[in-house]
């Protein structure tokens, strides 16, 4: 044991044994959040009149999408049916790839999780994803069975396949209706039975692990840790292990349901938050490790690193002058998300704008709605990139996010792109129809597992560029909507890319250009070059649409020029309806952008942008 | 007290039955007490205004709708017994009468005529049956001839006819058989308008199951509108109109010149005095109370665009400043714009894409 110097040896002052810290996971939709609502409800942590509908999944999108985005924990208090009294510490996961580290922080935080299985779908990529992120985590896991109240619920098939496929025992395992609130008694008396009391000692120097943080502008950042060793209280100078970064701890507590619950102390085994006037959450990053500076313990948490983007898009202000409202908007953003990352851009045809790294499709969509949404900005996205590596002629090594920077082809020797690894679980009839997208998003057949009689797991190397143009949605139509994905990062491969420019009215248009592979090069000229003749306005100038790779053209359309565009009737004295008229004209103008002579609307960017070749 | 010349608008929001394309305010009514009623109210509305503006001097006076014809002799009788009751009317003053085929007889010719009546304008739309019935008009080409008779012996040879081009069914050559017809009756003054697909209407309500010319047809039709007529010594005084020389409606170049106006009647506008304004568009609040719509003061940045957006409707153009000379730069080295002789105005090819340019030409 290797105490601190002066200090003293902690009693038991609290009881370490009745507090139970887990994780709900599951696959999208399989009913996480309407557990942990019920859970919540049944230990009248929330009265049932003041229930909100899913009460962990506070953002506003969050609800919509029916995902969780950020990580999230409350503090319940539960008798037992044997009348001892717990403490449970629920931290809430996002549901999300995009999300992995976040969650396999989360689960670090727990001793046991509860893998929820919906009983009429059995399980799905994610759940077995998530379920193997728990094992990694040498969490106890708990199966429930949900949704028992459908009538195509199957209990016993759900029972076995947790068996087979992820290969837990599933006997005496909870079988449920969070929706009715069947049977949630069992769940809650299993989570005492089957997840163990925290380890860990008071008495060694301070280790907690940060597994979230947000920022309050009144508090600064708050940060949600556990506390493995030791014990945290306000006065204390405390070290992030990972980043250096030092505090002066102000407050500690815990989560209650409707707010923070400040506490005297968090003791190994707790969950709680603390605050420490930082300004800033990428001082305090998920995975870090909190200690004393006096007296650190010798271990940090391994595995930690920085959320890296995976995926890269422009976004501009629709409008111009709402630059300096866009860069508070990200501003504000990333003071909740370490993840996202911002710098300013120039591009010739949108102006000044900002080039964003995401975590993934799910992370960008999320935080282009949330600009929209939250801070009212109307924006234009540029299409999505991953990080190219070019070996150069010169024998430099460069990472490429942004197409417009892709070198000339003969200054490429050789171009690499990333792979993910895609597990695919399907009905097997779908499997003919999304093997034949994968094959057509230039995927590298691995392998293929029945999982059962009805349905079939796949397994591919993809291109991470071709996952993330469309490829959610094409697989959710080939396999009307059934199919699940689960994928990670697998590493860089040699591929022939070329840079397609898109050129209006001769002038290249730097916003449009991509990175594509050489193969489908033409098919995607000519799509472009068909939805912007679709999309650009006829202007009183003839404009030609072409598609090139280094000088060479090939695909190519034509505006025609327009001829007719007037309010043949001014008539009555009406000057108001025509005065409108041009206003909104002139509106939607100043909205447009000037690309050399060629106006462009924002929505014609969007539609060439977000082109589906499922179309 | 120093006296000044105003036009005024009387709106009739009545119609036999409502066309397809249209979105002015007007019902479908045959009720003649209603038209009775109307009619009584709108008098009323002048005495009020007779007694409340004694300045003003009235040099137009446009009956339009709507189906003005519709109220009949007796309706035309109630408001002119008010009009030449109470208000100054000029000795020299233009009375137009909007009026659709079938809707007038000898006797209301006969009304109009000894009204004063100088100026009558009928909806002939084309000269071709089945584009009249595409348009769920309610009159052939030979009503309309029947009606042009009455109008020419009884009231007076001051006829103007609206035609339309962009309409279903329409080519280049039917629309040349309807210039035509026109320039073999001697009109005095056309009036020809593009139809424009209104939203609410039921040309709006049938989306792509209308088919109507293409873009370019429809320009070349324009093109044609003016060749024919000019040819015929029918001049092009405003984008959408042309008259024989010394037929120019006196009335609608008044909004065009930004010249004062008072309408009465649901959804009929008036400007005077610096302020735009108009009525519901609700017969039944008329009646009872008539209430703005909108209510503007105009500003002189108003007045510029105004002068900008208007004036340039016009064949001769106005009067431009250095600064829109500048902005429009650009349009008159492509032809679309010229300026000579001080005047800055629209060619042909620049009035088939006006709204284009003016909203870059208006600095709202």
């Amino acid at each position: 044991m290797s105490l601190c110097k002066g200090s003293v040896l902690i009693k038991m002052s609290y009881d370490k044994e009745h507090i139970r810290n887990f994780s709900i996971i599951a696959h999208i939709d399989h009913g996480k959040s309407t557990l942990a609502d019920r859970i919540l409800e049944k230990t009248q942590t929330v009265a049932k009149r003041e229930m909100e509908d899913q009460i962990l999944d506070n953002m506003e999108l969050e609800k919509e999408r029916g995902i969780t985005i950020k990580a999230r924990a409350v503090k319940i208090k539960y008798t037992a049916k044997d009348g001892e009294k717990y403490v449970f510490n629920l931290i809430d996961t996002p549901g999300h790839v995009d999300f992995n580290y976040e969650v396999s922080r989360s689960l670090n935080a727990c001793e046991g999780a509860l893998l929820v299985v919906d009983a009429s779908q059995g399980i799905e990529a994610q759940t077995l994803a998530n379920a193997y992120l728990a094992i990694d985590s040498n969490l106890e896991i708990v199966p429930v069975i949900n949704k028992i109240d459908l009538p195509s619920a199957d209990i016993e098939g759900c029972r076995k396949e947790i068996e087979d496929i992820i290969g837990i025992p599933s006997e005496g395992c909870p079988a449920i209706s969070a929706k009715t609130g069947q049977n949630i008694d069992d769940v809650l008396e299993k989570i005492i039975s089957d997840i163990p009391a925290p380890k860990g000692d008071v008495n060694m120097p301070l280790k907690a692990l940060i597994f979230d943080s947000y920022y309050d502008p009144y508090l600064g950042v708050v940060v949600y840790i556990r506390v493995f060793d030791g014990r945290i209280k306000a006065g204390e100078r405390i070290r992030m292990m990972n980043t250096g970064a030092e505090f002066d701890v102000i407050e500690v507590g815990t989560m209650g349901t409707f707010g923070l619950e400040k506490a005297d102390s968090l003791s190994a085994g707790e969950v709680g938050y603390i605050t420490a006037s930082i300004k800033n959450v990428t001082d305090t990053r998920v995975g870090d490790t909190v200690t004393k500076c006096d007296c650190p313990t010798k271990n940090a948490f391994p595995g930690f690193k920085k959320a890296l983007p995976m995926v890269y898009s422009g976004i501009y202000p629709a409008d111009g002058s709402k630059y300096g409202d866009l860069r508070d908007a990200l501003e504000k953003l990333r003071l909740n998300d370490a993840a996202l990352s911002f710098e300013p851009e120039t591009s010739t045809a949108l102006g000044f704008g900002f080039r964003c790294g995401f975590l993934g499709l799910l992370h960008m969509d999320v935080i282009q709605e949330r600009i929209e949404r939250e801070f009212n900005l109307d924006i234009i996205t540029t299409a999505p990139s991953v990080i190219y590596k070019i070996e150069k002629r010169t024998g430099e090594q460069i990472s490429i996010d942004n197409p417009s920077r892709y070198p000339a082809p003969d200054e490429i020797v050789q171009a690499y792109e990333p792979f993910i690894k895609a597990s695919i679980i399907t009905p097997s009839e779908y499997v003919g129809g999304i093997m034949e997208l994968c094959q057509d998003r230039r995927g590298i057949f691995k392998d293929m597992k029945y999982l059962d009689s009805t349905r079939t797991e796949l397994h591919y190397e993809l291109p991470l560029n071709e996952v993330i143009y469309n490829f959610f949605d094409a697989l959710k139509s080939r396999s009307r909507g059934y199919a699940s994905l689960d994928y990670e990062i697998s590493g860089y491969k040699e591929s022939r890319l070329v840079k397609l420019d898109i050129l209006l009215n001769g002038e290249i248009v730097d916003a449009l250009s991509f990175i594509v592979h050489e193969e489908k090069a033409y098919a995607r000229a000519r799509l472009i070059c068909q939805k912007l003749k679709d999309n650009i306005p006829r202007q009183l100038f003839e404009i030609p649409i072409q598609a090139a790779i280094g000088g060479k053209i090939i695909a190519r359309e034509t505006v025609k020029a327009l001829r007719k565009d007037v309010l043949a009737k001014c008539y009555g004295g009406d000057i108001t309806r025509k005065k409108k008229l041009l206003e909104k004209q002139k509106e939607g103008k100043k909205k447009m952008r000037q690309l050399g002579s060629v106006q462009v609307s924002p929505e014609a960017f969007m539609a060439v942008l977000k082109f589906d070749d499922e179309e | 007290m120093k006296s000044k010349n105003v036009g005024l608008y009387i709106h009739i929001p009545f119609c036999v039955k409502k066309c397809a394309y249209c979105d002015f305010y007007s019902l479908e009514c045959k009720n003649s007490d209603m038209y009775a009623d109307y009619s009584e109210c709108i008098a009323g509305q002048i005495r009020a205004l007779g007694k409340a503006s004694q300045d003003l001097h009235f040099d137009s006076i446009f009956f339009g709708g709507g189906t003005p014809s519709l109220i009949g002799s007796r309706g035309f009788g109630q408001i002119f017994e008010a009009i030449y009751g109470s208000l100054f009317v000029d000795g020299d003053c233009e009375i137009t009468v909007e009026v659709n085929p079938k809707t007038v007889d000898k006797s209301l010719a006969k009304a109009f005529k000894e009204a004063g009546v100088n100026r009558v304008s009928i909806g002939l739309q084309s000269a071709n049956d089945n584009e009249l019935a595409a348009l769920s008009r309610i009159h052939t080409y030979s009503d309309f001839l029947k009606t042009h008779t009455i109008i020419s012996e009884t009231v007076t040879e001051n006829i103007s006819a609206d035609i339309m081009y962009g309409i279903p069914l329409q080519s280049i050559t039917s629309l040349q058989n309807t210039l035509d017809s026109l320039i073999k009756l001697r009109l005095a003054h056309v009036s020809a308008y593009m139809l424009k697909v209104e939203k609410g209407t039921p040309f709006d309500r049938m989306g792509k199951a209308l088919i109507l010319p293409d873009e370019d047809s429809v320009c070349d039709m324009y093109e044609l509108i003016y060749q024919v007529l000019d040819g015929a010594k029918i001049k092009r005084y405003e984008i959408s109109n042309f008259a024989k020389n010394g037929f120019r409606c006196r009335h609608n170049l008044k909004y065009w010149e930004r010249e004062e106006y008072i309408g009465l009647g649901p959804s009929a506008h008036s400007f005077i005095d610096g302020v735009r304004y108009s009525y519901r568009r609700d017969l039944e609040k008329y009646l009872s109370t008539p209430e703005f719509e909108e209510y503007r003061v105009i500003t002189d940045r108003d007045a510029e665009n105004e002068r900008i957006m208007l004036g340039l409707r016009l064949e001769k153009g106005i009067a431009p400043s250095d600064a829109l000379l500048k902005r429009a730069s650009k349009f008159i080295k492509e032809g679309y714009i010229k300026s000579e002789e001080g005047r800055l105005f629209f060619t042909t090819k620049g009035f088939l894409v006006s709204n284009y340019i003016l909203s870059e030409l208006i600095d709202f």
